[in-house]
């Protein structure tokens, strides 16, 4: 360490300077850590529905399968062309810096056009929940998000609070050492010219 | 009297319908377990060289396409043999015209895909060929709008279509179209001079089939809760056991409820009951099921005379139809208890 520092006044002004402003960088760091933190226990109560949709969506493709046995392929295929699609917007909304997905449902899909019941019933079922689906993945996306950004930031957290700041201090204790080591030198070079003026 | 063109008509036509799957033949596949014996069996039938060329790949949309390429070839091969049988005309025009069937098909898939703007793959439609239609699909497939679609169809004999447009576009919802296509299919078939031909039998499989549409009609469009004069409208236009005037005056002025309480005191009355029952317990699929089997039933019973060629040439549309459904339902890995209902046997 020694051969990389300049145990200067300087130096340790220098480094005592940014050792707080490491110090104030890592305590914001934990704020936004924690905050995180809180979002994402935020967002993981919403995703408890998603057994329900996961059901949901697995009955609609039951009676989709019923749909597609009963009329054929072809048949379900150009019934289901008719209908005028959803119309979505997709957003990006920012927490803490992070830039999170959103979807707007613009439009829901036109389905008045299938009057048969046995296809129509399927399409109610399907526009019903395809909001429920969507704010169910931009929920899943954000947290995916939030999730890798906490663990950057957690990374972050550590790495200043185990090695650069422990590092700092090391310096600055080095230096400090080594200047109060100067000066007792310098105390006692100036006491021994005095001791040899006094003795002439 | 018969002539021996009739004669002759009536037993090779009774040849070909050996041809075609039996009821039980139906039945069977519908027992048996997986997609592959499907297919094993359909080896052993008229489709063998079309089967056996997708057995690497049996999707539903494909297999689907094979069992309706072979419909038509099936009525490419009638429309040649009726076109040189010494029969009267009205009776040739009634076989041909009924072959528009497949066409009708095509048209209507047309229109749903241009409802919302789009268009309709070449594999989406049943691949007609010029014998058996008159109608390019190809321009009408290339149409980018409805409108487009309706000038057209001005070539065709579903020109009067266009005098719906306003009604279509007034409501959205492309049955209105798709049911005027299948007024002009049947009046063209129905419109012919039978003065001095029996086509009875013909016509009572005609007729069952119109009246188990209208009945289908009113009872969607009551599920739906569709204008009254969308209901009105829609209706197949021909008496048979259901009188549709009166069912239509009912819609106009009553509503569904009033028509279907006619439909129920109809001769479909049973049916009509379990219909409007199923359709309420979400099982839609089951009750159209019923309606094919009561169309099916119809058929076999009036495979006599006339309705011998008439009868053939729906037999091949639902064995076509029934196949498909079973492939579509093996495929999915459906119960066999649900494709037994899906059927026509």
């Amino acid at each position: 360490m020694s051969s990389r520092i300049t145990a200067t006044r300087g130096v340790l002004l220098r480094l005592k300077e940014e050792l707080s402003f490491v110090e104030r960088s890592k305590e914001l760091l934990e704020l936004k850590r924690d905050n995180l933190a809180r979002e994402i226990n935020k967002l993981l109560g919403k995703i408890a529905v998603r057994k329900e949709i996961e059901k949901k969506i697995m009955d609609g493709y039951e009676q989709l399968k019923r749909a597609y046995a009963s009329m054929g392929y072809w048949e379900v295929k150009t019934r289901a062309l008719s209908v005028k699609p959803l119309r979505v917007k997709a957003l990006t909304r920012s927490i803490m810096g992070i830039s999170i997905p959103t979807v707007e449902v613009e439009e829901q899909a036109d389905i008045s056009s299938l009057t048969d019941p046995r296809i129509r019933a399927v399409a109610e079922k399907f526009n019903d929940m395809i909001s429920e689906v969507l704010s169910l993945a931009v929920i899943e996306a954000q947290i995916e998000k939030i999730a890798y950004e906490l663990m950057m930031t957690n990374r972050k957290v550590n790495i200043l609070e185990k090695a650069v700041i422990p590092n700092y201090k090391k310096m600055i204790k080095y230096i400090e050492d080594k200047l109060e080591e100067e000066s007792l030198e310098e105390f006692v070079r100036a006491k021994k010219i005095k001791q040899v003026i006094t003795r002439e | 009297m018969k002539g021996p063109g009739r004669v002759y008509l009536e037993v090779r036509t009774k040849t070909l319908l050996s041809h075609l799957l039996t009821p039980k033949a139906i039945r069977d596949l519908i027992e048996i377990d997986d997609l592959e014996s499907t297919l094993a069996y359909l080896l052993k039938t008229d489709y063998t060289e079309e089967i056996s060329k997708v057995m690497h790949n049996p999707e539903p949309r494909i297999l689907e396409n094979i069992f309706y390429r072979k419909a038509v070839q099936r009525y490419e091969e009638y429309s040649m043999i009726i076109e040189t049988v010494a029969i009267r005309k009205p009776v040739r025009d009634m076989i041909l015209n009924y072959m528009a069937r497949l066409e009708v098909e095509n048209l209507k898939r047309i229109i749903r895909a241009l409802h919302s703007n789009r268009t309709v793959s070449k594999d989406a439609l049943i691949p007609v060929t010029r014998r058996i239609s008159r109608i390019n699909f190809e321009i009408l497939r290339g149409a980018r709008s409805i409108y487009e679609f309706i000038d057209l169809i001005k070539e065709t004999p579903y020109s009067k279509v266009s005098e719906y447009m306003k009604f279509y576009l007034k409501h959205g919802i492309p049955l209105i179209l798709e049911s005027k296509i299948e007024q002009i299919y049947y009046e063209r078939i129905l419109n012919l001079d039978f003065r001095f031909v029996d086509v009875k039998p013909a016509l009572e499989m005609i007729g069952t089939e119109i009246d188990l549409k209208n009945i289908w009609f009113v009872l969607q469009l009551a599920n739906i809760e569709a204008g009254r004069e969308v209901g009105a409208e829609a209706l197949i236009n021909y008496a048979h056991k259901i009188d549709t005037g009166k069912l239509v005056k009912a819609i106009r002025d009553e509503g569904y409820s009033k028509a279907i309480e006619r439909l129920e005191r109809s001769k479909y009355s049973n049916l009509v009951k379990e219909l409007k029952e199923l359709i309420m317990e979400g099982k839609a699929d089951y009750g159209y099921g019923l309606l094919l089997k009561e169309l099916g039933k119809a058929c076999l019973e009036n495979l006599k005379g006339i309705g011998i060629p008439i009868g053939y040439l729906l037999l091949v549309d639902l064995e076509s139809k029934n196949l498909a459904k079973i492939i579509t339902g093996k495929y999915l890995k459906m119960m066999k208890r649900d494709l037994a209902y899906y059927t026509s046997v």
